[in-house]
């Protein structure tokens, strides 16, 4: 059978999960315990593509970075063209699982006790510095399960990818595209093979979260 | 105002706004213990939190050392790690992930980062916190995280330590073990303190000073000694424990003494403040009272009699109600705090009649004068 669907899918989840970390965890962060207007707004956006079409996420993404922005064309020019790469199936995913980390990191980083936040500002150490030494060792687990979580979500995604990537099989032809294009196809047996891979990367995805979400907040 | 810029001292002077009311102190402290006393929700975190730089007052000023805080009107507001100010919550707040050494290494200044390992072992062992070292905080005892999160906080080099309600969570033994940790710290570092407690006992056996906060006014503030004596009015004097409280006529006064009329007995009472006639409130606390005719005799105290009622045992020492004999209609009640010992060598049983009697020198008169009861 062919392969390169399933890495090139491992491949592009994995980046996908690291850049909405990257994003995520420091939002997360910012948006912990906060209630103002800002963070009010900045929240709502971060959550959007949890309920907006995968669809209409790619077309945005794709007005953005795509050849005809300007943006696009900066990237056109330095030789990292999004569109229709799989850097862009990267940045589709990223954005399509940055609510599910988000929402993960700032439950877990909000179920750290202030207490111990204040305490440790009081013995002489700046916000970021008890921000990496206090709050995120005690809240790494539920980063953890959200940046599996976002992984899960990354493998599995379509819509926006079609958009932004396209389905050019060796190029951008994920998992989910080569199950499309085997049920089209009418090749029964490799939608199959393809089918069961995923559902089996899910339940062990699944049992992964299950571990980090026990005794979160314990070190 | 004093100016205490080269003395080791901080001056407050805030106004905080909370949901319902704002809180709104002024008062200075030394090198001394100073205890913050008041009931639940009287604001006596927040202050401290405000103190600490962790909750924004809104205006004011906080002086320590001669360094400036805070200072609404200069838009001075040092951040917490910049205060050097020690914080000691209700909860201790240790870090579940670090071991005791490093929850105590946590807020080593880093000036002194070379010096790191002597300045751990030091509080270790001054804390007694021997094979202690390397657990986690769930691992040790309550008295040992209290005296970890003591340790830790004086490790940061502080110029003023605040405690929480530090003796909330712990039993009597550990509470007096913890007193005598306080005092010893204190002693030894001259480091001022400030103690939030809602529990009398405990202000006034480790305060040298009390400021006394309710509703987020402060009602008193003075040595131990005058406020526990000599609380300026009744209801504050309840918060104080002094459940005593008793309406006395004023028969007239002869420089600081007054003569007033209480149960019948003519009673010479010195006080500070000049009384017209009237009626006025006498009040004296329950570990005042003797079972004895002792202080009528000896100096003209009070001496009444009581039906003991009720009987509240409470470990060290025995709380008593007494229903006094007297001449009116309405039923007039008394409390007595016994100590275990006397409490046995009386044999006490519900319905016995004693004698009660007050020193002349506990006796409280209180400076306001109330209407006529009768």
């Amino acid at each position: 059978m062919n392969l390169e669907p399933l890495l090139l899918s491992l491949r592009v989840a994995s980046f996908a999960a690291f850049l909405s970390m990257l994003i995520g965890v420091p939002l997360a962060a910012y948006l912990a315990r906060r209630t103002t207007f800002l963070a009010r707004i900045l929240d709502a956006v971060a959550t959007l593509p949890l309920v907006l079409p995968p669809t209409v996420l790619g077309y945005y993404l794709l007005v953005v970075f795509g050849a005809r922005s300007p943006l696009g064309a900066a990237l056109d020019a330095i030789g990292l063209p999004l569109v229709f790469t799989w850097r862009g199936a990267v940045l589709a995913a990223a954005f399509v699982s940055l609510p599910l980390i988000t929402q993960s990191a700032l439950a877990a980083l909000e179920t750290v006790d202030p207490d111990l936040e204040d305490v440790a500002r009081t013995l002489g150490h700046s916000k970021m510095s008890v921000f990496f030494s206090i709050s995120l060792p005690l809240a790494w687990r539920g980063i953890m399960a959200g940046l599996v979580l976002a992984f899960a979500r990354a493998l599995g995604e379509f819509g926006a990818t079609l958009l932004v990537a396209g389905n050019i099989p060796g190029r951008t032809q994920t998992m989910p595209m080569a199950i499309y294009d085997a049920v089209q196809s009418g090749n029964q047996a490799q939608a199959n093979l393809l089918a069961l891979i995923l559902t089996a990367a899910a339940f062990l995805l699944l049992v992964l979260i299950r571990r980090f979400g026990q005794s979160v907040n314990r070190g | 105002m004093v100016n205490h810029e080269t003395q080791n001292c901080l001056s407050v002077d805030l106004e905080v706004a909370l949901d319902d009311f704002i809180l709104k102190v002024q008062f200075d402290a030394g090198e001394e213990r100073l205890v913050l006393f008041g009931p639940s929700g009287a604001g006596k975190s927040t202050l401290l939190k405000a103190l600490a730089g962790l909750f924004k007052a809104n205006r004011g000023s906080i002086r320590l050392n001669g360094r400036t805080l805070f200072d609404s009107i200069r838009g001075i507001s040092l951040p917490p790690r910049a205060r050097r100010i020690g914080y000691v919550p209700q909860q201790y707040a240790l870090f579940p992930h670090l071991t005791i050494a490093q929850n105590i290494a946590y807020g080593i200044p880093t000036a002194l980062r070379a010096r790191r390992g002597p300045i751990i072992e030091r509080w270790i062992s001054l804390m007694r916190l021997e094979n202690q070292a390397d657990r986690k905080p769930a691992e040790v005892s309550g008295g040992q995280q209290q005296r970890v999160a003591l340790a830790r906080a004086m490790a940061s080099e502080p110029e003023l330590l605040l405690m929480d309600e530090p003796f909330a969570a712990l039993d009597q033994v550990l509470r007096a073990h913890l007193r005598e940790e306080i005092r010893r710290i204190s002693d030894q570092f001259k480091i001022p303190m400030i103690i939030v407690t809602h529990d009398p006992v405990e202000a006034y056996s480790i305060g040298d000073h009390v400021v006394i906060l309710q509703d987020g006014r402060v009602l008193q503030k003075g040595k131990r000694e005058d406020v526990f004596r000599s609380p300026s009015t009744p209801g504050l004097a309840r918060l104080l424990g002094m459940s005593n409280i008793y309406t006395a006529e004023i028969l007239g006064h002869e420089g600081q003494q007054v003569e007033v009329r209480l149960f019948s007995q003519l009673i010479q009472i010195e006080t500070a403040y000049p009384h017209a006639q009237g009626w006025v409130q006498v009040g004296f606390r329950p570990e005042a009272v003797e079972l004895t005719r002792a202080a009528r005799e000896e100096d003209g105290g009070l001496m009444l009699e009581g039906r003991l009622i009720e009987l509240q045992p409470s470990g060290y020492d025995h709380l008593l109600h007494f229903k006094l004999e007297h001449s009116g209609n309405d039923p007039v009640y008394l409390d007595a705090r016994l100590s275990h010992r006397d409490f046995l060598r009386h044999q006490l049983v519900l319905g016995d009649t004693c004698q009660l009697s007050i020193r002349v020198a506990d006796l409280h008169l209180f400076s306001q004068s109330v209407d006529n009861p009768h």
